[in-house]
């Protein structure tokens, strides 16, 4: 069986990550200097790693919410920042170690809201069709397993790399490339069965 | 054989790139201008309270040295030394601390007479008893004493000899045995020896 057809159309995929960070071997290393520095206290390296990933952190928590929180994005950062002395670089990129801290982030957020806004009014009306498009999204990627979930955020939200996510995933790159291509049809499937 | 992608995914795949891109990008400066104002110091790591410090392991380098060379003098200053009598030593504890202060000369009269009691020797041949008095009257007695053993009109209050000796502060009223060798000090009749207080 042949897969080239397939790997061209998950290099179309992957293009993705738009900005390519941390794909270059150089990149990699300026943000491990950049988290050394940070976890020494410079504020300045650390804004340098905040400019590179707010963008997907954001998207992340907005594709989590269902909505835009800036105080979310900046509770993420907060809680990195303070972390950062328990962080080791395992091979990990350091927007893999984000994605895991925005998701607890988006979680104690989604159980906030619940507690103190009633379900009766939320604004479900006024809602822009993007948003709408993002809601069914979310709604459709919610009930697909865990690891497809992982991967199709990672890939699309965060804009990583087969091979960043591969080792946040510690497995391959070409079980990535398989993985994404699963939970895309999943995720079709389950779009199709939506009403 | 070739792979053909599912449309279906290639579809939500296009979907999913289209929704990205149609979020808008945050405000990154103003982002960080209010991140960067609630930033504070990271924690940090534990520190011991007390560091290393080098007077510390000097102190414990001289306190060693010390100990070492005075292990090595001992060490040599024993090699060194001629064998001793481990039997008889110079001055044993036990013997200074049965004489004392008080120790007298061995007594030169009359040879004592044998004691049940055991008795300290000393590196000069000599023995020496608890009190070295030679009277058999209760208790004891100055070799130059009556012999009775009980103080007198006259005695020096603070006479503590117990008959070991006449030291001239005691007044045994005549009662020493200056006589032949073997008689009773009550027979005897002799005068007193060097008693200042007579």
């Amino acid at each position: 069986m042949e897969v080239s057809a397939f790997q061209t159309s998950a290099a179309n995929i992957s293009r993705v990550s738009s900005d390519g960070k941390g794909e270059q071997p150089d990149g990699r290393e300026r943000e491990r200097a950049l988290v050394a520095r940070a976890k020494e206290g410079d504020q300045d390296a650390f804004g340098a790693l905040y400019r590179e990933h707010v963008a997907a952190i954001s998207r992340l928590v907005r594709f989590r919410l269902g909505r835009e929180d800036e105080d979310a994005v900046s509770e993420v950062f907060l809680r990195a920042w303070r972390g950062l002395a328990t962080y080791r670089d395992t091979g990990v990129p350091f927007a893999g170690w984000l994605y895991g801290i925005a998701r607890h982030v988006a979680i104690d957020a989604l159980r906030a809201s619940i507690r103190t806004e009633p379900r009766a009014e939320l604004p479900d009306a006024e809602v822009e069709p993007m948003t709408a498009e993002l809601l069914t999204l979310h709604d459709a990627i919610e009930r697909l397993p865990t690891e497809q979930r992982q991967v199709i955020e990672l890939k699309y939200l965060v804009g990583m790399s087969n091979a960043e996510v591969a080792a946040a995933m510690d497995t391959s790159p070409g079980a990535i490339n398989a993985k994404q291509w699963r939970a895309l049809k999943a995720l079709a499937d389950v779009l199709e069965e939506k009403p | 054989m070739t792979l053909e992608p599912d449309p279906a995914a290639v579809l939500v795949h296009e979907r999913l790139e289209q929704a990205v891109s149609s979020m808008r990008a945050p405000d990154v400066e103003a982002g960080w201008a209010a991140l960067a104002a609630q930033l504070e110091a990271p924690i940090a790591p534990v520190v011991s309270l007390r560091k290393p410090s080098r007077g510390r392991f000097v102190a414990f380098a001289v306190a060693a040295a010390l100990m070492l060379a005075g292990s090595a003098f001992a060490a040599v200053r024993y090699v060194g030394a001629p064998a001793t009598d481990p039997v008889a030593p110079a001055v044993s504890p036990v013997h200074a601390s049965v004489t004392g202060p008080r120790a007298h000369p061995p007594f030169s009269g009359p040879p004592a007479e044998p004691r049940s009691r055991p008795q300290h020797h000393t590196d000069d041949g000599t023995s020496h008893g608890r009190a070295s008095g030679t009277g058999d009257g209760g208790g004891t007695q100055s070799p130059g004493g009556s012999g009775d053993g009980t103080s007198k009109p006259g005695d020096d209050p603070n006479d503590r000899d117990q008959g070991t000796g006449n030291d001239g502060q005691h007044n045994d009223h005549g009662g020493g045995n200056n006589g032949p060798e073997g008689t009773h000090p009550s027979t005897s009749g002799g005068s007193s020896h060097g008693g200042s207080k007579h």
